[in-house]
This record gives C-alpha cells, structure tokens and sequence, in this order.
C-alpha cells in the first residue's frame, strides 16, 4: 500500500492506495500516530483503496478517536466494494464520509 | 461484489469466496469474512506471526462450513471426522458386545468353546442363500427372505419402469399380509391368557421359572447399551452424563409405562429438537424412520431369548449356534414390528432357526408383555442417542443446546 502525505495548515491528507490489511495496517498506524500533533482536519482519501480488512478498520477507528479529541475526520472517495464493508460493520455511521 | 483479485489469497477472503458459492447473501458473507479476520488478528495479536490458522472450506449437503485450525491440531476436537463405520456394522458389534455379557450365564456344548468350528460358521454364511424362491417362506427363515427381498429389490431397481406390474403386485401383497397379520395380533391377548391359563391349570410353573434369566438378563443388556449409548455422546460431545439422563428420561418414562414409541413421539420430537439441539431436518427424518427399524433394544430382547430357551430346550449351544442367534437377532431387531407386542410375531421365526422347541414361545409371549416396556424405552433412548451422534457428524448439531442444563 502506498500512502501519500499532504499537510496542509491544519489539515493532513493521508491518499491511500492499494489494499489495507493485516500487513499494511500498521504502516498506516505509524503515519497516523506519528503525524497529528497540531493537526485539526484529517481528510483519509479512499479513492485509489482497493481493500479494507478488519486490521484495517481497527486503524480508522482509532484515527478518528483519536481526532475526535483535536478536530474532525473525513473519509473521501470510498468506492462500491470498502463503502460496502463500511456499512455493514456500521463504520459508515461513527465516520464522516464525503 | 467486485472482490479484488488480490483479496482471493488471504484465509479470509477465501472464506467469504467459497460461503458466496454456497449462495449466502453477499453481506452475509461480508459479515462472515470479518468475524474470521478478526478471530485471525486476536488470535496473531496473542501469538505473534506463529499462530497462523489453517482454513479449510468443506461443502456436505448443501451446507457450507469454514474451519479454522492450528497446522498440526485436530479441526474438531469433539468429533471425529472418521464416520465411516456403517450402523449395520455397529448394530453386529453391540450385538457381539451383549453375546460377551450373556455368555458368562451359559455353558456352551458341542463343539466348545476351545474348539471353534469356521466349518460350521461357513455353513451358516452358506445357507442365507436358499435353494428356491419360495423355502424360505415355508420354513420362516428371516436370513433367507431378506436375501431373496435384496434380490428381488435390487432386480426390480435394475429393470425400472419395466417391472411396475411386479412392483404393483408385491406392494399389494404386502397389504394383505399386513391386514392379516393385524387380525393375528389381535387374537395374542386371548393366545396369551389362554397359555398363561393352561399353565397355572396344569401346575406347570417350573418351564416359566427355569426361564427366569431371560429377564434378568434383558435388564442386564437394556441397561448396559443405555449405558454404553449415554457414554459415548457424553464423552464425544462433552456434555454432562447427569444432564443428557435428564433430558432423555421424559420420553423414556412414557415408553417404559406403555410400551409404545409413538406414543412418545411428540415428547422425543420435542426432545430432539430443543434439548438436545438436533437440527429439525434430522429430526423430522430421523425419528420416524428410527422407530420402525432402529431397536438396539430388541436385540438385547431376542438374543437373551435365544440363549435362554435354547439352554431351558437343552438345545446344543454350539459356537456356529451362537453366531446364528446374533445374526437372527440383529435382523428380527430390525425386522420387528413397531407396535406394542411387535417383537412377539418374531418368535417364531427366532426359535425355528435356533431350533428351539414352539413350546418355548408361551413361555417367551408371557415374559415378553412385561420386557417390552423396557426394551421400547431402550430403543427409543439408543435412537435419540443414535441422533446426537448422526446429527454431529452431518455438523447439523447445536452443541450448546445439548450442553446446557435443563
């Protein structure tokens, strides 16, 4: 999985490309840990996401825990197949998506 | 569903491929394929990388199943998946486990014990086959008319739509055969009485009581395959002996106060169903087919008949004469009709085999109203039993309903 970093301000973007499982999900953790001092907008870009698995999930919701404290999380560009996983594991419902 | 290629090569993503071939709704396997990465990512979190699964995706009967496992631990370890033994072969092995717990009661003549006769076995194997079409009839040999039944049956399925006629013809028969053998059943009260009557007038008491192992060594044998049949569901589905007894005495009581499966029918139904957690489709299938030829318990009945009229008639007990009484048990146990007093029509057939004298039939009929009720109980007990195990095996089995206490 690729993740391209764009900090803006306040406002980190984290594009993800590729699928986000059990071997890619801690690089995701480590980028998100590592990069939200200061940070008041997280945008995580979907659009290029292929997969999501449940080691997945696990870190976008500690992502948005933890932005639940300093600001906000949104979720852009979820295609048909992660918005699916999304909804049935109620994600759609605590996430922001656009 | 558009699944990435990619995707395809996790355990998981494997899972959720095949439950989809097995046309569960695609969120349904969604929903299935991340409990599995969950369990997967508790179970690594706990292990590290060493503990990975092995998966393996198994379709029987239309139902899907997923398994997980460590590489090197059994899938299941409360059931085996070595279901091969056929319950023909089971039947024959309780029915030699009983001949080991009867024997002890009998000294054997003729050739003995020490020198077993495989001449005299090889005969017995030999006479299944009859010389005509119509002896076995005329001499009631169970053995014979089951041979000539596969016979004709297998000959029937062979020739198909040609032979409807002949199809016709014996499905008819065997109406009239039934009619009447409802009119003699009707008469074995009165037959009963009759004999029961004639003894006491004259003062023959001493063929009844030298016959009085027969009960005592039914009792013996109902208990230890209800025994044995609680045992082993006990131990190879873990569910508490105490427990499993409770569950299983209702219908036991009402068989053991009349004598009758289907008067129990609805209590061991119920039974099956919520208690001991067997799927509805077993249970619908089971029960009624299991009552008409699943008798562990007539075996017990028929085989402490044989041995004991065979010693009271001082017929010579010969090792072959032993293996003929198992093998006649085991299919008059099958055979037996299952209504109260069912099991009284066999006798003749049993004691002409085992050339015991007719007079020993009285003596058999009178003990055999009172050894019914347990022999039913027995039966119908084995047979929820039998359904556990069944049921289990087809992974048709709600483990924690049968676990769980009343």
């Amino acid at each position: 999985m690729t993740i391209t970093k764009n900090l803006d301000g306040t406002t980190l973007t984290l594009a993800l490309e590729g699928r986000l499982d059990t071997t890619t999900a801690p690089q995701l953790e480590t980028e998100v840990k590592g990069s939200l001092t200061g940070v008041t907008d997280l945008i995580l870009d979907f659009t290029a996401l292929e997969y999501i698995s449940s080691a997945g999930l696990r870190v976008v919701l500690s992502a948005q825990k933890a932005m639940n404290k300093q600001g906000r999380m949104v979720v852009r560009g979820v295609n048909e197949y992660v918005m699916e996983v999304l909804e049935v594991t109620g994600f759609a419902d605590i996430l922001t998506i656009e | 569903m558009g699944l990435p290629a990619k995707a395809r090569l996790s355990p998981a993503a494997r899972a959720e491929e095949f439950l989809s071939g097995c046309g569960l709704a695609g969120r349904d396997c969604l929903r299935l394929r991340l409990t599995i990465e969950e369990t997967l990512l508790k179970y690594q979190e706990a292990l590290g990388p060493d503990g990975a699964f092995s998966i393996r995706c198994v379709k029987r009967l239309g139902r899907g199943r997923v398994e997980l496992a460590f590489p090197g631990e059994r899938l299941d370890p409360a059931l085996s998946q070595e279901e091969t033994d056929s319950e023909v072969l089971r039947s024959l092995l309780a029915g030699v486990g009983m001949l080991g717990l009867f024997l002890p009661f009998f000294s054997l003549s003729g050739s003995g014990n020490a020198s077993f006769n495989f001449r005299e076995l090889l005969e017995m194997v030999l006479d299944i086959v009859p010389g005509n079409f119509f002896t076995p009839f005329t001499e009631g040999n169970p053995l014979q008319i089951i041979f000539v039944a596969v016979l004709i049956g297998l000959a029937l399925l062979v020739l198909g739509s040609k032979t409807t006629v002949a199809a016709s013809f014996i499905e008819q028969s065997n109406y009239i055969v039934q009619l009447i053998m409802e009119g003699i059943s009707a008469l074995v009260p009165l037959f009963v009485f009759g004999s029961i009557f004639t003894m006491i007038l004259n003062k023959n008491f001493a063929a009844l009581a030298g016959a009085y192992k027969w009960p005592l060594l039914v009792l013996l044998g109902e208990m230890a395959l209800a025994a044995v049949y609680l045992l082993t569901v006990s131990i190879r589905k873990r569910a508490g002996i105490g427990t499993l007894a409770k569950k299983l005495f209702p219908t036991f009581l009402i068989c053991l106060s009349t004598a009758s499966s289907s008067a129990a029918f609805s209590t061991n139904v119920e039974t099956c169903e919520k208690d001991l957690g067997i799927d509805r489709r077993i249970v619908n299938f089971g029960i009624p087919l299991g009552q008409v030829v699943f008798m562990p318990g007539a075996i017990a009945l028929f085989l402490a008949a044989g041995l004991c009229m065979g010693e009271l008639y001082q017929v010579e007990m010969s090792p072959g004469w032993l293996a003929s009484a198992l093998l006649i048990a085991v299919v008059l146990a099958v055979a037996a009709p299952p209504v109260p007093g069912g099991a009284l029509t066999c006798y003749t057939m049993l004691f002409t085999q085992l050339n015991v004298p007719n007079q020993a039939i009285t003596i058999a009929i009178t003990l055999n109203i009172i050894m019914d009720f347990v022999a039913t109980a027995v039966n119908v007990l084995c047979l929820q039993a039998e359904l556990v195990e069944l049921a289990g095996g087809m992974d048709m089995l709600d483990v924690d309903a049968l676990r769980q206490r009343r």
